[in-house]
């Protein structure tokens, strides 16, 4: 088994660390605490082709294999410590972009994927509901068909990029009666009579990424905004899913390396006792755990991205990877803190905004137990 | 056996239900969000055949006779190449 990088790949992952380090770095802790989404970052991004990595070149892309996808991503999560930009970027690309690409007419695809790849348009994914959040396809959101149009009406909660989107990707229920094969999607427009952006929510983490409620009032959809077939949205929601678990924590195992790389150096340098704390035993068994997890994070990853690259991705393959680098993610976190002691706690370090970032991406696109589901049903239970 | 009492048959196994050939598998709600993908799978390891995303729609999955039709037609694309 070759665990070899190509050149290629080895002068992508250095131009993007180096890239990020320069352009991405300043200003987080501030950013952060002031709830900041930086759209200046956003294009710089979009300009050095993050955004167009799994689109096709005829729109922009690049078209990159899911290895070199998930290469650049890690840099990206490495190199900037703005997660909540990275995150931002990530649910644009596998929430909106991926089903465009698969399942958009040509006019679809041509309106939006190269603006979306430029960075000139910003998407946004709506699916959840007060009712329905792990149990995405019991959405109440109604679209009924009216001769060429479609009228809307429902709510979506948790909208990532909603209060900056110019671009919503809606599922609506066309048949109540059909349940999952009774879901459609569609492409809204900011501005569209009917759609309303609720006011920017508040959270834990992920500050710099913001997140709003989208509310559907009679809202009327020409049918040529419809993405894919009637009854098709089950399955583009189910393809955006396989892109989002496989590659949307690439970037965190680029964290987690950025964090561990941080805490070595604090441990070597740190004395307490006539000795570098890193010397006690109580410490470097934390270090010692955390490059665990991150190696092990690492190789699930990878593999994730090889499967997907001959054709074998399975459900468990992404959950696997999804549930181990959440999971790692916040306990090296939690590690992180405690090493950095007080220092680590008080926010001018950047230490605790690790943790409070790690925590959502046990939540998002799909919580750890539904990723647990899912790997237990592969198993035959 | 026939394609459509080989559907039948998983349908019976995995969702204890008997259906005729024009019974909705869909409205009833036998076929849910899970149970269509593993429908999916059957059908392309049964049959030998690929069933794309886009044909995840209820005109296809409605009932074992349009099913029976999309793998009719699946196949005759795949000897065509």
């Amino acid at each position: 088994m070759d665990f070899s990088w190509s050149e290629e790949q080895i002068a992508l992952r250095r131009s993007i660390v180096d890239f990020a380090r320069r352009e991405l770095a300043a200003g987080v802790i501030a950013d952060d605490r002031a709830e900041v989404f930086q759209r200046e970052k956003w294009r710089k991004c979009a300009n050095v082709g993050i955004h167009g990595l799994a689109v096709p070149e005829e729109f922009g892309g690049t078209d990159a294999d899911a290895l070199s996808i998930m290469v650049a991503l890690e840099a990206l999560g490495y190199g900037c410590p703005d997660a909540g930009l990275i995150f931002a970027i990530n649910a644009q690309m596998w929430a909106v972009q991926a089903p465009l690409v698969r399942f958009g007419n040509e006019p679809q695809k041509q309106r939006y994927l190269p603006a979306l790849v430029r960075g000139d348009l910003i998407a946004a994914h709506g699916i959840t509901e007060q009712s329905s959040g792990s149990d995405a396809f019991a959405l109440s959101a109604t679209a009924v068909k009216r001769g060429d149009d479609y009228l809307l009406n429902g709510a979506k909660l948790f909208v990532s990029n909603a209060p900056i989107a110019d671009l919503f990707l809606i599922f609506a229920s066309t048949s109540r009666a059909r349940g999952f094969m009774g879901i459609t999607a569609f492409l809204i427009e900011r501005g569209a009579a009917g759609l309303t952006v609720g006011r920017p929510m508040e959270k834990m983490g992920l500050r710099t990424s913001p997140m709003a409620e989208v509310v559907l009032e009679d809202c009327v959809v020409p049918a040529s905004c419809r993405l894919g077939r009637e009854g098709n949205g089950g399955s583009i929601f189910k393809h955006a899913m396989g892109w989002e678990r496989t590659f949307i924590l690439a970037s965190v195992v680029g964290a987690m390396q950025r964090q561990l790389d941080a805490c070595v150096a604090y441990a070597r340098t740190r004395q307490q006792f006539g000795q570098p704390i890193g010397k006690f035993q109580s410490i470097s068994n934390k270090l010692v755990d955390m490059k665990l997890r991150l190696e092990t994070a690492r190789l699930l990853l990878y593999r994730a991205g090889w499967l997907r690259m001959q054709g074998e991705e399975s459900a468990d393959s992404a959950a696997l990877a999804k549930l181990c680098i959440s999971e790692a993610f916040v306990a090296s976190s939690l590690d992180a803190v405690q090493i950095h002691g007080g220092y680590g706690y008080a926010t001018e370090s950047g230490i605790e905004r690790d943790l409070r970032d790690a925590v959502g991406s046990r939540i998002y696109s799909g919580t750890s137990e539904i990723q647990r589901e899912l790997i237990a049903r592969g198993l035959g239970l | 056996m026939h394609v459509s009492e080989q559907i039948r048959s998983f349908v019976q196994k995995r969702f204890h239900k008997e259906v005729s050939a024009t019974d909705s598998l869909l409205d009833s709600g036998l076929v849910d969000s899970v149970g269509v993908f593993e429908m999916v799978a059957f059908v392309e390891e049964r049959f030998g055949v690929k069933i794309s995303d886009d044909d995840i729609v209820p005109e296809h999955f409605e009932t074992i006779e349009t099913l029976e039709a999309l793998i009719g037609r699946l196949r005759q694309a795949r000897s065509a190449s």
